[in-house]
């Protein structure tokens, strides 16, 4: 029984210290609980046990890695991989502070680069807008006879005496028009208030090749929208959706009744206004792809 | 720079080097020895006393010898250590401290009369 207490006991040490001098402790014992028999004797083996555990577990514990770490240095022999120790102390305490330290900087430093590129815009995020559901049922409730489309993009290198239109006369039957401005990076002003570039989309009634003043003004109301809403500078994009409202409103665009037309002196109105040649809007009979330009 | 456990020599480091001055003995024998050269002050417990021996035996203060049987105490294997010449220098280093510090005790007349 006596035995089966200290085996217990000798439980609390170290394994590395249990298999090196488990057996002799254990004969020890033996030999003191066979030499020191009687109540008194028993109780002051007992304590010296008891005593000397509550010592020496401690200390044999805070010692045990040093005794850990000889065993792989000393399999080097073999030839197998080992681990080398070059010192056996415990850190020190002011190595743990500085630790703990560093590793709270550096989680400090991922956390702070790790929210500020969830914050930024994935390059696709920015190129592609979310157009709005009722563009596109306004879409879908367009007249069928005449396809035609409407865009203001960004072109080469347009001027305001050669605004870029297209007309493609191959696709007549398309029921769908749909107005795109574009601010690119390329503008100066682009590039120093903001230096990615907008794109927006809305999708516009149909604009048949003969364009009716109903058609005429929903072209124009959308892409006054869209400048006011998209365009990077809201101070010019704003003025310049006043001066194509100012425009609409003294009739200058009665005169336009071709898309092609009417997408040429929009092109103007805007450019003269906000004096962006990149501004300009695109007339396509065919449907452009949906999306914004790239 | 490893921290040295046999520096300064601790108390149950040095008699077990004394009790092993005159005789190769195993662990019960060294407590016993240790015991008996102290009039019983001492009594190593089996934690402190093979912590040491592993000590002095990592330093190469002593050695295992495997001695066999031992007839007084049965049949048991037993392992045995004995004092290197490292060691009995280290112990011999220690007795010179200690005496150099009763010499000093002496000076400084600590001792009752019946020590001076």
């Amino acid at each position: 029984m006596s035995e089966k207490i200290f085996a217990w006991l000798l439980r609390l040490y170290p394994s590395h210290f249990r298999q090196a001098y488990g057996d002799d402790a254990r004969q020890l014992f033996r030999d003191r609980a066979r030499d020191e028999q009687g109540f008194f004797s028993s109780l002051r083996l007992w304590w010296d046990l008891l005593t000397d555990s509550a010592v020496s577990i401690p200390r044999e514990h805070y010692s045990s890695p040093t005794a850990r770490i000889e065993a792989p240095v000393r399999q080097c022999s073999d030839g197998s991989l080992s681990f080398h120790v070059v010192g056996s102390e415990t850190p020190s305490l002011g190595a743990l502070l500085l630790g703990g330290i560093l590793s709270l900087v550096v989680l400090g430093t991922c956390s702070v680069l790790i929210s500020h590129v969830r914050d930024r815009p994935s390059p696709g995020a920015a190129l592609v807008q979310p157009r709005p559901n009722e563009d596109r049922s306004s879409a879908s409730r367009g007249p069928a006879s005449n396809g035609a489309k409407a865009a203001i993009s960004e072109s080469g290198y347009p001027t305001a005496n050669e605004p870029r239109a297209r007309i493609d006369d191959k696709f007549a039957g398309d029921s769908q028009s749909r107005l795109q401005t574009l601010d690119s990076p390329g503008s100066p002003q682009a590039q120093a208030s903001q230096p990615r570039p907008t794109y927006t989309t809305a999708m516009m009634a149909a604009a048949p090749e003969n364009v009716d003043p109903e058609q005429r003004h929903r072209v124009i109301d959308r892409a006054v929208a869209n400048l006011k809403q998209y365009y990077f500078d809201r101070e010019v994009g704003k003025k310049t959706a006043d001066a194509m409202l100012a425009h609409e409103r003294n009739g200058d665009d009665k005169a336009a009744t071709q898309g092609a037309a009417l997408a040429a002196l929009l092109t103007a109105q805007m450019r003269d206004a906000s004096h962006d040649m990149r501004l300009v809007m695109d007339y396509s009979r065919a449907p452009l792809p949906s999306g914004p330009p790239v | 720079m490893p921290k040295r456990k046999l520096d300064p020599l601790p108390s149950a480091a040095f008699q077990i080097l004394l009790s092993l001055a005159d005789e190769d003995r195993h662990g019960y024998g060294i407590m016993r020895q240790v015991a008996d050269q102290t009039d019983g002050r001492m009594r190593l417990g089996p934690g402190t006393l093979y912590s040491s021996i592993q000590s002095l035996l990592e330093e190469k203060f002593i050695d295992e010898v495997d001695l066999g049987q031992d007839m007084k105490l049965g049949q048991e294997r037993r392992r045995y250590y004995r004092l290197t010449s490292a060691g009995r220098r280290l112990a011999r280093a220690e007795a010179d401290r200690l005496a150099d510090l009763l010499r000093v005790a002496r000076v400084k007349k600590i001792f009752r009369g019946d020590y001076v």
